[in-house]
């Protein structure tokens, strides 16, 4: 998966978390700017990662991974 | 739409119950919810309701010591009045139907091998203890449903479907894959409920009802015996005897000489079934989606009323293509698996029940006949359940060793919190330092745990009156009114200050819904809804009358 593609499965299961249409996502979203985002949503959204790309996140990584560019970044690294 | 209760967090199960809308009304509210008659439950809307109760949190603190004939008996207790509960609202919402869980046996729980080496008490006890009241539930109400969360459990194992970092992060313990199954159960019961289930199974019969090809392997060659794998074959038909049992209509839809098959029902005494067995019988070399059609026809069913079963996969492809309603379950491709896969995927799926007979469901009405007099005369108020929690209210004043919990408590609370303003340490350190501001701190406890400090008021007094500056309470302790014996332990620690009056602001955000009437609830007045008033005296005459237990000072 290329990084485009990558961002834009993120994107994805974030506008089927948050319930927010897609093109309201940019790549800059993060959990301050996106009302949606809140802490319920959060861990939504990180069950949803963990579901989709079979990975696993730790308490600090879900903590820490507050905005798209930071999820891309974990992402990244799980599964390559 | 359907109302989703817990002692856990499962809002997520939302996103997979797409048939119908859902509400989750808060982690471990449910209590509260049931005896709260203007709660959503009881809105005409809510015709399902699904209770998910977790074991673990069932045993609270006592999950962390090992059982004891004295821990069981308590277990048994809280149990039975959570149940009354349950039997309330049974009876109250005889229109909806209610499911709930079964629980597994938990690893988390304190094992060792005295577990299954005691003769003494044990934590399966307490798992058995459960279950048991489901047994009692189910036969008293035909209107409750029991999910089988256990099997769920044990087939896809506990560490497929609990991931504990979401329970200390957000009081979540299942994982996506565990929300969607205990979805896709929920809706299967329900659908079993109503009546909804498949009422045809159509079979192939070479590969499928036994082994080889009648028309090659003939009378004595085909595989169906004791022996060997011919016994997968006679295991399958076993099944498929007992569905025709529950009232299932079978049907024959297979590519053969007719006279072949005729001969094989009349003289292989292998077969467990007999020719009589199946209702209609089509057997020749027609298109099977034609086939199919006429026996819908001969039947005059729909098609969604029917499983079709055939090892062929270019079969199976071509009834799904050409008709859709029809549901085409997958054939295992090593007939040992025929049995589990049978179980799983064909009778749990399309013909499970939840009765046996008409009886069966009428029983609610007979119990609500007997209702009254019995488990009922003894039925609790809210009050009551209050007052059997044996809440332990403790107030800290100005203690600056709860400094970074009082802080944090200000940052993350978002629902009830009236004023919704965010503190840092340092800020609260002032206000424990100034002379005009005092800070409270509100420790909870009670029968099932210990939750800490999960409340917090900051009281600005000037000399004559008090405004109350914050206002927050864990949404863990809500619906127990220690809002309000909190409240009024704090404004009796101002007697002999003589004050004259309490001030309060609510200003409503997008989450703090939930406390809303709280300052008219607990007896000031407003014009706004913003600015809250009342006589100081008044006010604690007011909360006296109101609160049903007390709190305890504490002034280090």
């Amino acid at each position: 998966m290329n990084e485009k593609e990558l961002q834009k499965s993120i994107i994805d299961i974030m506008s089927d978390t948050f319930n927010v249409k897609k093109e309201k996502i940019s790549l800059s979203a993060s959990k301050s700017n996106l009302d949606e985002w809140d802490s319920l949503a959060h861990l939504k959204l990180f069950l949803a990662l963990q579901e989709s790309f079979r990975v696993n996140f730790s308490t600090d990584e879900i903590d820490s991974g507050n905005s798209l560019e930071k999820i891309y970044k974990l992402l990244k690294d799980k599964i390559r | 739409m359907i109302a989703l209760l817990s002692n856990i967090n499962i809002e997520p199960i939302r996103g997979f119950l797409k048939s119908d809308e859902s509400i989750f009304t808060g982690y471990n509210t449910y209590i509260a919810d049931i005896l709260n008659h203007k709660s959503v439950l009881y809105s005409d809307e809510i015709d399902k309701i699904f209770l998910f109760l977790d074991i673990e949190e069932l045993l609270g603190d006592m999950l962390f010591k090992y059982p004891s004939d004295n821990s069981l008996s308590v277990f048994e207790n809280n149990l039975d009045e959570i149940f009354s509960f349950i039997y309330q609202l049974l009876i109250k919402r005889n229109n909806a139907v209610l499911v709930i869980n079964n629980v597994p046996f938990i690893s988390a729980t304190f094992i060792s091998y005295l577990d299954t080496n005691s003769p003494n008490v044990t934590f399966r006890d307490f798992v058995k203890i459960y279950n048991n009241k489901l047994k009692q539930l189910k036969s008293d109400f035909s209107n409750a449903l029991v999910l089988d969360w256990e099997r769920i459990v044990l087939n896809e194992g506990i560490n497929n479907l609990f991931d504990p970092k979401f329970w200390y992060l957000g009081r979540m313990k299942l994982n996506n894959k565990a929300f969607k199954l205990l979805s896709d159960e929920f809706s299967n019961l329900i659908n079993s409920y109503k009546g909804k289930t498949k009422k045809v199974l159509i079979l192939d019969l070479d590969n499928t009802l036994w082994g080889g090809i009648a028309g090659e392997d003939g009378l004595n060659g085909i595989k169906i015996s004791e022996d060997g794998i011919g016994k997968a074959f006679r295991d399958f038909q076993k099944l498929i005897k007992s569905l025709k049992e529950i009232g299932v209509i079978l049907a024959i839809n297979s590519k053969n000489n007719e006279s072949d098959i005729d001969e094989i029902f009349q003289k292989n005494n292998m077969m467990i079934l007999k020719y009589d067995d199946f209702i209609v019988r089509k057997i020749n070399w027609n298109n099977k989606v034609q086939n199919l059609i006429e026996i819908a026809s001969d039947l005059d069913l729909g098609l969604d009323s029917f499983v079709f079963i055939d090892d062929n996969p270019v079969e199976r492809q071509l009834i799904k293509e050409n008709l859709p309603e029809v549901c085409v379950p997958d054939f295992p491709s090593d007939i040992s698996y025929v049995k589990s896969w049978f179980l799983e995927e064909v009778i749990y799926k399309y013909f499970a029940k939840v009765y046996f007979t008409h009886e069966d469901k009428n029983k609610t009405f007979q119990y609500l006949a007997n209702a009254e007099r019995k488990k009922l005369s003894k039925s609790l108020s809210i009050e009551d359940f209050i007052k059997s929690l044996n809440i332990k209210i403790k107030i800290y004043i100005n203690l600056s060793k709860y400094k970074q919990r009082i802080a944090q408590l200000t940052q993350k609370t978002n629902q009830f919190n009236l004023r919704t303003k965010r503190y840092t340490e340092t800020d609260i350190e002032r206000f424990i330092n100034s002379d005009n501001y005092t800070v409270f701190a509100l420790g909870y406890e009670d029968k099932f745990n210990n939750e800490g400090i999960v409340g917090l008021v900051i009281i600005l007094n000037d000399g004559e009156s008090l405004e109350i500056d914050t206002f927050l309470l864990s949404c863990r302790i809500i619906g127990r009114d220690a809002e309000f014996v909190f409240l009024l332990k704090v404004l009796e620690t101002f007697k002999e200050k003589n004050i004259k009056k309490v001030n309060a602001v609510y200003i409503k955000t997008k989450k703090n819904g939930i406390a809303e009437s709280f300052y008219s609830d607990a007896g000031l007045f407003t014009e706004n809804k913003i600015d809250y008033s009342v006589d100081y005296e008044k006010l604690i005459i007011f909360l006296e009358n109101k609160t049903l237990y007390d709190g305890e000072i504490i002034n280090e």
